[in-house]
């Protein structure tokens, strides 16, 4: 069965090493998981320092007390 | 870039939290004026043993930071201590947040903070508005035992009106140094503040996504004492109205366990949209949909929270939501970021 974006999206979750190139080189994957030509632009839109400020935890813990 | 060093941190299917917001209480005495209750009943609590069972849950998720809020949590200094309790050890850093209305002298602040061995970090309020009921020599008492007693944060938290008041109230904590850190916010505006306090407020900046990133206090779900679970700290408005029917609302901890709600949520793309695309997301519901503005009734806002809750407490604001996540290039960028940012597991149908 042809590999998807969520397939790719999936492996990206468990892979760190493949996340990144991912994101980096979309058009390297469009073949083999069937990437639209708007998935490609998204992942390059979405640039890497961006999407990793959620897992660098650059999002404070809430501090707003009122 | 180098790969191993900048994708990193958590691959797993359950959503990562930096923090939980745990509500012991919604009374507090203290009655400032620019506090979020007013206008409510604040008589929602949780029962001890409800709150040993919800800190145990989240031991269990692995949170890596509870934190005790109310109202005020040490007017509950026994709910403090059972949740402390079931929590040290377990949890990295334990917090809470206070008015330090209990810190009437150093040794009395010892008094009460060794009653709860296990606490490390403290956020204490202080501000304008906490000031005018609270002498700062309460706060001062309480750095100075947390000192003592080797609490090793201590955070001073600051809701201010403008730049002028937020440079008096830092004055007062010059002689700490770097001993304590600052964590700064403007106030949240609420119809149920007096013009008063309204008068003193700076300006607030226009919706733009522009001028909001995608991270927020969304990594911080909030437990309300009645078990209600949110999103985030915007869930403490469900004092003032039913609020379930919001997109912030995740289950109740009464009918299911923590991991069980998180995991439901999990597969919603409106909550999933909220956590990855923040104030920015929010703010390009607005740029797609000027028109809910209509329905906010201002066009300026002074945090990020004061603009997203204010949108998304509004039918328009909730309908332009469900548009919005339903078209395929935004939950594809819902995905990447889940995927790559959060290294959890995409929303498939």
């Amino acid at each position: 069965m042809a590999l998807t974006f969520a397939d790719a999206m999936r492996l990206a979750a468990k892979d760190p090493k493949f996340a990144a190139d991912l994101v980096q080189n979309p058009q390297n994957y469009q073949q083999t998981f069937n990437l639209s030509a708007q998935q490609v632009q998204g992942l390059k839109t979405a640039s890497l320092n961006d999407v990793l400020a959620h897992a660098a935890g650059k999002g404070e813990a809430a501090l707003y007390v009122g | 870039m180098h790969c191993d060093n900048t994708v990193h941190v958590y691959r797993g299917t359950a959503p990562r939290y930096d923090a939980v917001l745990l509500s012991i209480t919604e009374r507090c005495h203290v009655g400032c004026a620019h506090c979020g209750f007013i206008g409510t009943k604040r008589e929602r609590e949780a029962t001890l043993d409800e709150l040993r069972q919800w800190t145990g849950q989240l031991c269990e998720y692995g949170i890596p930071r509870l934190i005790l809020t109310g109202g005020e949590p040490f007017e509950r200094l026994d709910a403090m201590e059972i949740a402390v309790r079931t929590a040290a050890s377990r949890i990295p850093i334990v917090a809470t947040f206070t008015s330090s209305f209990w810190g009437t002298s150093q040794a009395e602040a010892r008094y009460v903070l060794r009653q709860l061995a296990g606490l490390n970090q403290l956020y204490l309020s202080t501000d304008a508005f906490h000031q005018q009921r609270v002498p700062f020599e309460n706060v001062h008492n309480v750095i100075d035992a947390a000192l003592a007693e080797g609490l090793p944060y201590i955070t001073l938290c600051i809701t201010y009106s403008n730049d002028l008041e937020l440079a008096d109230v830092k004055a007062h904590y010059a002689r700490w140094g770097s001993t304590v850190t600052f964590h700064e916010d403007r106030v949240i505006p609420t119809p149920y503040l007096s013009r008063r306090v309204m008068e003193r407020q700076a300006s607030g900046v226009a919706v733009s996504s522009s001028h909001y990133g995608r991270t927020c206090y969304l990594q911080t779900p909030l437990i309300n004492p009645n078990g209600d679970l949110y999103a985030c700290h915007s869930g403490k408005a469900a004092a003032h109205r039913a609020f379930t029917d919001s997109p912030y609302f995740l289950g109740n901890l009464r009918e299911k366990t923590f991991a069980e709600i998180v995991h439901l949520a999990s597969r919603r793309w409106d909550y999933q949209y909220l956590r990855t695309q923040g104030p920015k997301g929010v703010a390009e519901l607005v740029e797609r949909s000027p028109a809910v503005l209509h329905e906010v009734g201002r066009t300026e806002f002074t945090t990020a929270c004061d603009m997203c809750f204010s949108i998304l407490k509004t039918h328009a604001g909730t309908e332009a939501l469900r548009v919005q996540v339903h078209r395929p290039e935004v939950q594809d960028s819902v995905n990447i970021r889940l995927a790559i940012g959060l290294g959890e597991d995409p929303i498939t149908e």
